[in-house]
């Protein structure tokens, strides 16, 4: 499993991640390891296996619509910068 | 050392306070907590406010249970409102939950005192605590040794007697893993058997609360403390909670124990070996009968996880994009700049590599290729132990494949650290429960774990044979 430069800086831009050239040489390494291990699953047999996509069999169960009291507005906004209820981010169009 | 039921025991006959316990917890952290670093956070004034109504609860005749007054802690990856949570990462610096977690509700509901928040592996990736941006945690037995990983702190501080159980998760062995390398006993339930609300999501499809004690009765007593059904997390399925603690009898006899031929292959520690052989020889006799079987797709567990986790954590991470939590940097560069650069500098080199292995398996042309063929090994997986569990009661195995390992060894090679959990990881991908429980010590007086697995929702009976184990080791 081999990976070029483009490739790493495609996925570090996929992945919302900024890094400096020394942790994208670094990382391709990691990946090109770990990668070329989990080849191992390319060899079994999964024609006719489904995927699995929980741990237990569950029934989707939906809860009653009706208000409860919660931590409000104010309470998620908490940790967030924000101003008169609102977030503040930067500029979105130039 | 005194255990969670002995202290429940001496609380209830009014022989020591909750008071005096809180101070005596707090106090060993004051001291130690610098060279350990199980704790990220101590809730000192708090602790000893819940305290002191427990001990008034009490006077008054109206003690809540088991657990009312007892010192506990909690992973860094749950919600105590109003308490820092940052799942031991830079980019969560300074946040504060806002709501409590469903399981801290239901310990604070039962009473238990509620001491501080436990040093782990950044958003629990990791197998050895050297992955907490903040503080490395030391195996109090040996601190030149990794405590395992990621409930590090979780499982240190119940053996450095700063607090009597503890919570933490495990997406891949994070609790029973520590909990071998620690000498203590570590429970991972069955996935939907303990409410995830208000907990970080790592692997949605893996994650899962579990508990720490020194003994099986001590994880059994967090466990009733903890699990059922929440309508706020639609994987908690509603089943009854037992009073798992009161259920163990030590009795094996006629059940069935099969020995997976697959996990004592060759080049396992051969201390961890014999301390495992020695285990199925005290489970035998006890009355159990050991029977050898197969679990073919056990070796292909590893690659599976780390696909699917990876995946599955680097769409849990996107949320962390500097707006909403924690610290914002980049901003003068602009929108885009700010999710760039917030990530990239603050989230550790663990957690950075599982992303982008992530969003590569997840990315268009390789999503077939890597995550649904994962899924499809999974069911093959998780087959092999409903085929097992049509034969035998119980499944014993190594928790880990080694002793507690330096601390440093791996850091450098993540498919070594990630060998770790090559026995634990199987378990979480079939969402059974396990638990790790001491089996024995090596020549260099470490720990050693033996691994219990159970069938779905059969934590009764699993602890039943985990504490028939324990009181026949003895160790």
């Amino acid at each position: 499993m081999q990976f070029s430069h483009d490739d790493m800086t495609k996925l570090a831009r996929l992945s919302r991640l900024h890094l400096n050239e020394a942790e994208l040489g670094a990382r391709q390494k990691d990946l090109e390891q770990i990668l070329g291990y989990v080849q191992t699953l390319q060899a079994i047999d999964i024609s006719q296996t489904k995927p699995m996509t929980h741990a237990v069999p569950m029934e989707l169960h939906l809860r009653a619509d009706e208000p409860k009291p919660g931590i409000g507005r104010e309470g998620l906004l908490g940790s967030a910068g924000y101003e008169d209820g609102l977030i503040k981010v930067p500029k979105i169009i130039e | 050392m005194k255990t969670l039921s002995q202290i429940s025991l001496a609380l209830n006959k009014g022989e020591v306070s909750s008071v005096e316990l809180t101070k005596a917890c707090l106090a060993r952290i004051e001291q130690k907590n610098a060279e350990l670093g199980c704790y990220l956070h101590v809730a000192s004034a708090s602790a000893l406010q819940t305290a002191e109504q427990s001990d008034q609860r009490r006077r008054q005749g109206q003690a809540l249970g088991e657990l009312d007054g007892v010192p506990v802690g909690i992973k860094d990856m749950i919600f105590c409102a109003g308490m820092p949570v940052t799942a031991a990462s830079k980019i969560l610096e300074g946040y504060q939950a806002p709501y409590d977690a469903t399981v801290t509700r239901n310990l604070k509901r039962a009473g238990a005192v509620i001491l501080g928040k436990l040093n782990q592996d950044e958003f629990a990736m990791g197998s050895s605590g050297e992955n907490s941006a903040y503080q490395v945690c030391k195996n109090p037995i040996d601190l030149t040794r990794a405590p395992g990983g990621s409930s590090s702190g979780s499982a240190a501080a119940v053996v450095a007697d700063m607090g009597y159980g503890t919570l933490g998760t495990d997406t891949g062995g994070s609790v029973r893993q520590p909990a071998s390398f620690c000498g203590i006993a570590g429970l991972k339930p069955t996935y939907g058997r303990v409410s995830r609300y208000g907990v970080i999501a790592y692997a949605s499809s893996l994650d899962q609360v579990g508990v720490f004690g020194h003994g099986v009765k001590d994880a059994a007593m967090m466990l009733s403390g903890i699990a059922g059904y929440d309508e706020r997390d639609s994987t908690s399925v509603n089943m009854p909670v037992p009073n798992y603690a009161g259920l163990l009898t030590g009795e094996l006899k006629g059940k069935k124990i099969g020995i997976p031929k697959e996990y004592f292959i060759e080049g396992l520690n051969p201390e961890v070996k014999a301390c495992v052989e020695n285990a199925v020889k005290a489970l035998e006799s006890r009355g159990a009968q050991a029977i050898p079987l197969s679990l073919p797709y056990t070796k292909e567990a590893l690659a599976t996880y780390y696909i699917i986790a990876t995946a599955e954590a680097s769409s849990n991470l996107s949320r962390y994009d500097g707006i909403r939590y924690g610290p914002r940097l980049g901003e003068e560069h602009g929108l885009k700049a700010v999710y760039e650069e917030t990530r990239g500098q603050l989230f550790g080199t663990e957690v950075k590599r599982r992303i982008l292995l992530g969003s590569y398996v997840l990315s268009a042309g390789y999503y077939d290729a890597y995550y649904v063929r994962a899924q499809k090994v999974r069911s093959l997986i998780a087959q092999d132990f409903r085929k097992a569990f049509e034969r035998v009661d119980a499944i014993i195995c190594p928790t880990a494949p080694t002793p507690a390992f330096k601390l440093g060894e791996k850091t450098n090679n993540p498919l070594e650290m990630y060998l770790a959990d090559i026995f634990t990881i199987p378990v979480n991908l079939g969402g059974l429960p396990g638990i790790s429980v001491p089996a024995g010590y090596s020549k260099d007086q470490l720990p050693i774990g033996a691994q219990l697995i159970g069938k779905p929702f059969g934590e009764a009976e699993l602890l039943n044979t985990a504490y028939a184990l324990e009181k026949e080791l003895n160790v």
